[in-house]
């Protein structure tokens, strides 16, 4: 059985009394622990909708997810809080860093309610920042950082607390390509640590290391090759 | 460790955001500052009202005239003297007086217990045709020692619907201490003998005093009860009453028109703690997202508002402090003690007490949280990606 597991995931939104968009139809799918899954297709398709669902940030509005043995639709909130911080770790595409704090502090902040006093905070934020090659930037805040390293930055707060399962939305997106190739480089070395790593993108061209791809159109699966 | 941290970053994101916390917390000061500072100074008043109770005798005795208290036979008081457990009965003559239109307290007494009445800060006590004067009535009359100060005495006719009146000169001996209790701020201090001209009651006086020794008040009361049914006998424990309810209700009504000042101030604090609320409501959802829970959330918001409150608080006594013993509660005085403009002619007296800092703290409390709780926990239960959309 596979670790991650969607059924008949639909998301819908109200735009007005009149006007509902069904972001995501009947989305079925399975993920292995491990593996890193590419979900791709054009704007507008349901990607980010379908990663947020998946990193328990987003609830569907129908069918049910699985993360192990547990169907995420039935915990209540603090027990989905506690599945995302000890198991979740996710980098958006707008990268979502806490401005007017610096690097290190953005990275830290996941480890806050884990109980981890502010020293051990900042050695590990500064190990993480490290591994993703901005060990000298961590007093920065967001806005005296170029685009890839704020990239960076998400990710080192994505993996600070060794998350078993890794998303990305857009990893590429924001970023010149040589960035881009760096990002995926660390990501492959993320993989052979045992870590599922589920990214999206609409252009899938720079990944190309993937165990599966699953396509989304129209908020529908297309392909799940 | 985790709730230590927590408030670390609460301190953090207040010094994060300097201009906002700085108006926070001016706002605040200026909304509680007058607040502290009128309960302070009623606290003050009451205590010293209280203390001029406690001071003064156990038993008051008057007669009763069609229900009220009406004048009473000067000799009485030696008959009261003559009883068992008295340690002295004092005639005196007590009233309301207009001088010049200001309104003043005449008390009369006799000779040996004006000694002991006040402290003179200048001049010398009263002899016949001599007054003591309080400051602020000195001050208001623009009086000195050696003024003279005519006193009306009686109706003598009626011309033109207005009435003439008879008046009497008398010369200021003395002016009494700035830091004399505030009840001396408007009296005139005269003789018992000159009082009971002044009235034309002779024979009689308007009470008697009765210090009693300790532990026998019932015991005097009901025996000054057995010489005449129409005594009116009040205690101590009845004036400590009437001032504890009458500084209570002054209060109340007080703090009732402040608690109305602060609710019309809540959504004002609203405003004000909600300037930048884009950005707090981004930063909850970034937070739930990487793991924070609801609670925490709500816990950092909660230490971020005790912060603000225990600062703001704190300059609210402060500044309440330096309103009433430097600026001695100008412009505030008048809610509390009649026949006050403005700028009082003695020391206001002023308790700062731990339930006077406590109520500040709960209040500042209180309008952050009701301006801030709310809206952070709407933001905290939503799912984060809702938020960050």
């Amino acid at each position: 059985m596979s670790y991650i597991r969607c059924e008949k995931i639909c998301k819908s939104f109200r735009l007005s009394r009149h006007e509902v968009i069904e972001a995501l139809r009947d989305v079925s799918l399975g993920i292995e622990r491990g593996s890193m899954v590419l979900i791709t297709g054009p704007s507008g398709s349901g990607k980010t909708t379908l990663l947020s669902i998946l990193g328990t940030i987003e609830r569907p509005s129908k069918g049910r997810l699985f993360i192990g043995d547990r169907e995420v639709n039935r915990l209540s909130d603090s027990a989905i809080t506690r599945l995302r911080r000890s198991t979740i770790g996710i980098v958006f595409q707008e990268f979502n860093l806490i401005p007017r704090l610096s690097a290190w502090e953005n990275v830290s902040y996941p480890l806050v309610p884990l109980g981890v006093g502010h020293r051990e905070r900042r050695r590990r934020a500064l190990e993480v920042l490290e591994l993703v090659g901005l060990s000298n930037r961590c007093h920065h805040t967001p806005e005296q950082l170029s685009g890839g390293e704020k990239q960076r930055v998400a990710i080192a707060r994505a993996i600070i607390h060794e998350p078993e399962i890794l998303l990305l939305d857009e990893p590429t997106s924001n970023i010149d390509r040589e960035t881009a190739l760096l990002v995926l480089k660390l990501l492959t070395e993320m993989k052979t640590s045992g870590r599922t790593i589920i990214l999206s993108s609409h252009d899938g061209d720079l990944i190309t290391e993937v165990d599966r791809t699953f396509r989304l159109e129209e908020g529908k699966l297309v392909d799940g090759s | 460790m985790k709730h230590l941290e927590i408030l670390l970053i609460s301190m953090k994101n207040l010094l994060r955001h300097p201009s906002r916390t700085t108006i926070v917390v001016f706002c605040l000061v200026v909304i509680l500052t007058p607040f502290i500072t009128a309960l302070a100074m009623l606290e003050g008043v009451r205590g010293d009202a209280l203390v001029s109770v406690e001071e003064g005798a156990d038993l008051y005795v008057t007669m009763d005239m069609y229900g009220r208290n009406g004048i009473i036979p000067q000799e009485v008081a030696d008959e009261i003297e003559s009883i068992d457990g008295v340690r002295k009965a004092v005639p005196r003559v007590i009233s309301r007086i207009y001088v010049e239109g200001k309104l003043a307290v005449l008390l009369g007494l006799p000779r040996e217990e004006i000694q002991t009445a006040g402290k003179i800060m200048e001049g010398a006590l009263p002899s016949e045709g001599e007054v003591v004067v309080g400051r602020g009535l000195a001050q208001a009359l623009q009086l000195k020692v050696g003024s003279n100060l005519s006193l009306g005495v009686r109706v003598i006719a009626i011309v033109q619907h207005s009435p003439q009146i008879m008046k009497r000169v008398f010369r200021v001996s003395g002016i009494f201490h700035p830091d004399t209790s505030i009840w001396s701020s408007d009296l005139i201090l005269i003789s018992l003998q000159d009082a009971i001209d002044i009235y034309e009651m002779e024979g009689f006086v308007s009470d008697i005093a009765v210090f009693v020794e300790p532990g026998r008040v019932t015991e005097v009361a009901e025996k000054i009860q057995q010489m005449n049914a129409y005594f009116r006998i009040q205690s101590k424990s009845l004036t400590r009453q009437y001032v504890k309810r009458a500084y209570s209700r002054k209060g109340g009504v007080f703090t009732l028109l402040y608690i109305f000042a602060l609710v019309l101030a809540i959504p004002v604090m609203a405003l004000v703690s909600g300037v930048g609320l884009r950005e707090r409501k981004r930063e909850v959802g970034i937070l739930k997202a990487t793991g924070w829970s609801t609670e925490e959330v709500l816990q950092m918001v909660l230490y971020e508002n005790c912060i603000i409150a225990l600062l703001a608080s704190s300059i609210s006594v402060l500044t309440s402090y330096i309103w009433l013993k430097v600026l001695n509660g100008a412009f505030l005085i008048q809610v509390f003690i009649a026949e006050i403009t403005h700028i009082a002619p003695f020391r206001i007296p002023s308790r700062f007490g731990f339930d006077t800092m406590f109520l500040a703290l709960t209040v500042c409390l209180g309008v952050t949280l009701v301006g801030s709780l709310y809206t952070t926990w709407r933001t905290a239960v939503t799912p984060p990606q809702e938020v960050l959309r």
